[in-house]
């Protein structure tokens, strides 16, 4: 088990390294925000609370995560560095290139990625259906982490799937949002306001949490619950969270970094 | 007699039982495709996912990864084109052997109007990758087209016809394989390639034409993706090919064989019979194969008229 420190330390080299992609992708740029606000959560998950194995990794009693929101590839090329399914050549060649790591990730299980994504709002049916599958073979050691973005939420097809959660009583499940409260547009409470989503939640049949999404110890213990029913941890995140010119900032859901910027952004996560 | 989808339920039933990695799936239309028996006697194979179709798909796909074969059932038309995304991201790009079933394909729930019509679904499947696109012409058809795809491990989408008074089509056994058409009627003059149940009507618009004295071949391309190439290049040779299909002018069956044609040497003219260009008013079948001219009658009349045009 990772301590606290050991944990920060695996997110501030996950952040050098999303830093180093970004710039690497010149003048395409990446998804910076969203990938640095995820960092914790990625962290925690990979540190601490999921099974999974570089080598066997296929074996059916891995947990499985699922990166709705696939437009923080690049956070998640970071953490799977960081546990050994990326090699050091796979990061420094990611996002251009002959590349196969790229804007949004590709399905691959060697390399620790469940699925492929990029058109929102469809990761939550794939987990339903993995956690169903999951029971349905009798292994009910396996957990499914499901990611999403909190502008994610306006798709349809997440309530479809959110339903079909709790009527199968999969409590393999557990949904994880990153809520940095912003999205392409602007700040998600302007572009379209979903009112209360943990209400909104709770009121399906969720056991839902809310909590600093960038404190790992709050991540883990809400990861880490045992609980009956399925759980929504509500992670309040900042978006380009670690890098003070890109905190917040809407023109930064994607960018690409100057010299000069990518020399900042390499300062602040290093204090 | 039962039509295409009250075959559904029962023939997943004996499907299921010879292999339990199976699912069936549906989106509230387990009734409507006769489950009942297929619930009670394997309730653990029947996934009910309510009115949600992109959901239905995406679950599938999930399903698929933990080691299950999903055939995923529900109106033609809402799978193809509410879930065409989920379609084209899990089948397509991901490539999830997913197995889909759509009742009501062309005009046969026409009562129900132009919503509940799949005038563009082989249009839309058969664009994307990895999907096998099967239009079966009857029961027995049917069954061997759902029987194969329990062993097969690609997609596929299967488009079901008719009414409970769909036309017998084989009466006697036949060697079914994907991709390999059937000829039903010999003849060299005319061909018409049809698919699904309307193939009934091209039969008979076949035996009008003969007593024209023009010899008409019929064939059915069950498989509308991947074509049978071979067929169509040996019949080439024919003064007029005709398609016959309950789907919109574009894009479909016909659209695929003029495809092929376009690049080959040797290009018989072509008259594609359709639905047309627009959607029709709700009818009922009956009527709406007559208004939409997919009738022996109209049909011969057409081709009559074209085949004079090139002597």
């Amino acid at each position: 088990m990772k301590n606290r420190e050991e944990l920060e330390l695996i997110a501030k080299r996950m952040r050098l390294n999303i830093i180093k992609m970004t710039y690497r992708s010149g003048m395409k740029g990446a998804h910076l925000g969203g990938s640095m606000s995820v960092v914790e959560i990625l962290s925690v998950l990979y540190g601490n609370v999921m099974k999974y194995d570089v080598v066997n990794y296929n074996a059916d009693e891995r947990d499985r995560l699922i990166i709705s929101k696939a437009h923080a590839a690049v956070a998640l090329y970071a953490a799977l560095y960081e546990v050994g399914f990326l090699s050091a050549e796979d990061i420094d060649c990611a996002m251009h290139g002959e590349s196969q790591f790229f804007e949004h990730p590709k399905m691959s299980l060697r390399h620790g990625i469940e699925f492929s994504g990029g058109s929102l709002g469809q990761g939550l049916s794939l987990g339903m259906g993995t956690a169903l599958g999951l029971i349905k073979k009798n292994n009910l050691r396996s957990k499914i982490f499901v990611i999403l973005g909190d502008g994610e939420c306006d798709e349809g097809q997440i309530w479809e799937a959110a339903s079909a959660i709790i009527h199968y009583k999969l409590n393999n499940l557990t949904v994880i949002i990153d809520a940095n409260g912003m999205q392409y547009d602007g700040e998600s409470d302007s572009i379209m306001n979903l009112g209360n989503l943990e209400l909104r939640w709770s009121s399906l049949g969720y056991h839902v949490e809310v909590i600093d999404g960038h404190n790992v110890g709050e991540i883990q213990d809400a990861l880490c619950r045992e609980l009956d029913i399925p759980k929504v941890v509500i992670a309040k995140t900042i978006k380009g969270k670690g890098v003070r010119f890109a905190e917040n900032v809407l023109s930064w859901h994607t960018g690409r970094l100057t010299d000069e910027l990518y020399q900042e952004a390499i300062r602040d996560i290093n204090d | 007699m039962l039509g295409m989808r009250r075959m559904i339920g029962p023939v997943m039933k004996d499907i299921i039982e010879r292999n339990d990695k199976v699912m069936f799936a549906t989106a509230d239309l387990g009734r409507y495709f006769a489950y009942e028996e297929l619930l009670k006697t394997f309730p653990n194979n029947v996934v009910e996912l309510g009115i949600a179709e992109q959901n239905l798909i995406g679950a599938s796909a999930g399903l698929q990864n933990e080691g299950f074969n999903v055939f995923a059932a529900s109106y033609a038309t809402f799978i193809t084109a509410r879930a065409l995304d989920q379609i084209r991201v899990n089948i397509g790009y991901m490539g999830f052997g997913i197995k889909l079933i759509g009742g009501g394909g062309g005009l046969s729930d026409g009562n129900f109007s132009a919503t509940h019509m799949a005038l563009e679904d082989i249009s839309n499947t058969r664009n994307i990758p990895n999907i096998m696109v099967v239009a079966p012409a009857d029961g027995m058809e049917l069954i061997k087209v759902l029987t194969a795809l329990s062993d097969f491990h690609g997609s596929a989408y299967v488009r079901l016809s008719g009414r409970a008074n769909m036309p017998v089509i084989y009466r006697e056994d036949y060697e079914f394989r994907f991709g390999k058409a059937v000829t039903l009627r010999e003849g060299d003059e005319i061909t018409i390639i049809s698919n699904g149940t309307i193939l009934g009507e091209a039969l008979k618009t076949a035996e009008k034409l003969e007593a024209n004295n023009i010899s008409c071949r019929v064939i059915n391309m069950h498989t509308i993706k991947p074509l049978d190439k071979d067929i169509l290049r040996v019949i080439s040779d024919c003064k007029l090919v005709v398609t016959v299909e309950e789907h919109l002018f574009s894009g479909g069956m016909g659209s695929a064989i003029a495809e092929f044609y376009a690049e080959e040497k040797i290009r018989p003219m072509m008259l594609m019979l359709s639905v047309g260009t627009s959607y029709p008013d709700a009818a009922e079948y009956e009527d709406l194969l007559i208004k939409c001219g997919l009738t022996r009658d109209d049909m011969a009349d057409k081709i009559l008229s074209k085949y004079k045009l090139l002597m």
